[in-house]
């Protein structure tokens, strides 16, 4: 096995993060020349965001989760061409499907030696960088010219993560200047509002979140919204439209399974995706009329439970600052405090009986 | 006791009705501060020293003068054991803030309320800053943002 490079081997590199940028940038449009150009665009939390593959093969696996939000006065380019301008432009390839391999960037090391849970992040003025080893995914942005690349090695490298949510780094990092901060959390609700839900992984907000849907609630996420509207009424907006459940759980409902599609053997849940099951229930976004922080309890039916502030705060903040993202955003947590000073709290005590779910949530709805 | 600053950038931290949730981005740890804690938090934030801080305490809480040093200056240990706060190196004349009013209540022994759950979701290696001139390991200078 090669030796993982160390920080005295490295350190004799002097490699400006524009050159390591400008080298994917080279390879991308090498990738590019040898198996064609796939443009499609998204509207995510009011921005255009500008998809450009080198061929169709990966961004066909990263698409699902956003086709909710694709922009539909455009048709999908073969070849560079005019449209509506773009507010963030992501490029992105893999190397399986171009034959063109990952350029040597020097502070990465080599990625197939890092440790699983590795991330790598370099940070320059305007520009970042980071590598997610257990993603298998690079990715680069430069904040001034509005540019950002994605690399993977193939289209089969796709973890259940990126798929789930593509592109949450590259958005994480320039949404954050914009005033709109992904968030680590689901929403349901209807278009006069709804509820965000919140806590860490296994607390119960994607059950709580497909229940909802089932019921007849739209669906905006289970597991990350941006969220806008620091110093007016906090909205959560859909980014991906995707349900990541664990198999046992997701067996559970069994209307959802036309929905799920599986993934490597070795990937711990299940994807759902909402957009083709029930487009109808798909929602861009709705103002945040409480929040609820589930748990997972050994009664029978779901009650709610008032939570002060802070404690909101503690189910909302943690998860989202400390979830894996590189480059945490503390900007992000004044605006989750503004929305938890705005907007009732509740612990949403889960029963057993699925059914009680729903009912539950529509009563804190209605109370609000 | 030395005045202090928040440990900053690692360690942020909000307050909502007179709470102070803090979350350490370095150790995946965070924590819980109210009643008397959320305000040595407050008064430390704002750069006093030990005595702006006994003060601060003594104006909002009755109690006993010695039992109360004696339990800032235990709270102030543990924030500092925990490097959620550090020595400012150029102490300011910042004062106590005599403005607050209200009812007076019992002093209470302040609690830092800690929760290590979500560490084992922060990452195994360190951030490498670096310098887009220079590449990593050097340190981005501080007007890079």
């Amino acid at each position: 096995m090669p030796v993982r490079p160390t920080r005295a081997e490295i350190s004799t590199v002097r490699s400006g993060l524009r050159a390591d940028v400008e080298a994917l940038k080279d390879a991308f449009l090498r990738a590019c020349d040898r198996v064609g150009v796939v443009e499609r665009d998204v509207l995510i939390a009011g921005f255009r965001i500008r998809l450009v593959a080198a061929g169709s093969r990966l961004l066909d696996e990263l698409w699902p989760a956003v086709a909710h939000r694709a922009v539909t006065d455009r048709p999908n380019l073969d070849g560079r061409g005019a449209g509506e301008v773009a507010d963030l432009t992501i490029s992105l390839w893999d190397s399986a499907s171009s034959a063109v391999p990952l350029p040597d960037i020097p502070w990465m090391g080599a990625p197939e030696d890092e440790e699983p849970r590795t991330i790598r992040v370099a940070r320059g003025h305007d520009l970042r960088m980071s590598y997610r080893a257990s993603e298998h995914e690079l990715v680069a942005l430069d904040d001034r010219t509005n540019e950002a690349f994605l690399w993977m090695p193939g289209p089969d490298r796709v973890s259940i993560h990126v798929r789930g949510a593509p592109f949450l780094v590259i958005l994480h990092w320039w949404m954050r200047s914009r005033g709109v901060h992904p968030i680590h959390g689901g929403a349901v609700g209807g278009s006069g509002g709804g509820v965000l839900l919140v806590g860490r992984g296994g607390s119960g907000k994607s059950t709580t979140a497909v229940s909802c849907l089932l019921d007849g609630m739209s669906y905006a996420s289970d597991d990350y919204v941006a969220l806008v509207g620091s110093g007016n009424a906090p909205a959560a907006l859909s980014m991906y439209c995707t349900a990541k459940l664990d198999p046992a759980q997701a067996a559970r409902f069994p209307e959802l399974q036309p929905a799920i599609r599986t993934g490597s053997p070795a990937d711990e849940k299940v994807l759902a995706f909402v957009e083709g099951f029930m487009p109808d229930r798909v929602i861009d976004g709705f103002p945040i009329r409480a929040i609820l922080a589930p748990k997972v309890t050994g009664a029978t039916s779901t009650t709610v439970q008032r939570l002060r502030p802070a404690e909101t705060l503690t189910a909302l903040a943690p998860s989202t600052l400390l979830g894996g993202l590189p480059l945490p955003d503390p900007t992000a947590f004044a605006a989750m405090a503004e929305a938890v000073r705005r907007v009732p709290g509740f612990r949403l005590d889960l029963g057993s009986d699925l059914s009680t779910i729903a009912p539950t949530v529509r009563d804190v709805l209605e109370d609000q | 006791m030395p005045a202090y600053r928040v440990n900053e950038p690692q360690v942020v931290h909000q307050t909502v009705d007179d709470e102070t949730v803090i979350v350490d981005l370095g150790t995946g740890s965070y924590y819980s501060l109210r009643g008397s804690a959320q305000v040595i938090w407050s008064a430390l934030e704002r750069g006093l020293d030990g005595p702006g801080v006994l003060q601060e305490v003594g104006g909002r809480f009755d109690g006993k003068a010695d039992e109360i040093a004696a339990a800032v200056q235990a709270f102030v240990t543990t924030l500092a054991d925990d490097r959620l706060i550090v020595p400012l190196e150029n102490p300011s004349s910042a004062t106590p803030d005599g403005s607050r009013g209200g009812d007076r209540t019992a002093f209470e022994t302040p609690v830092l309320e800690r929760f290590d759950d979500l560490q084992d979701l922060i990452l195994l290696d360190p951030v490498h800053e670096v310098s887009e001139e220079q590449g990593w390991p050097h340190a981005r200078s501080p007007d890079q943002s």
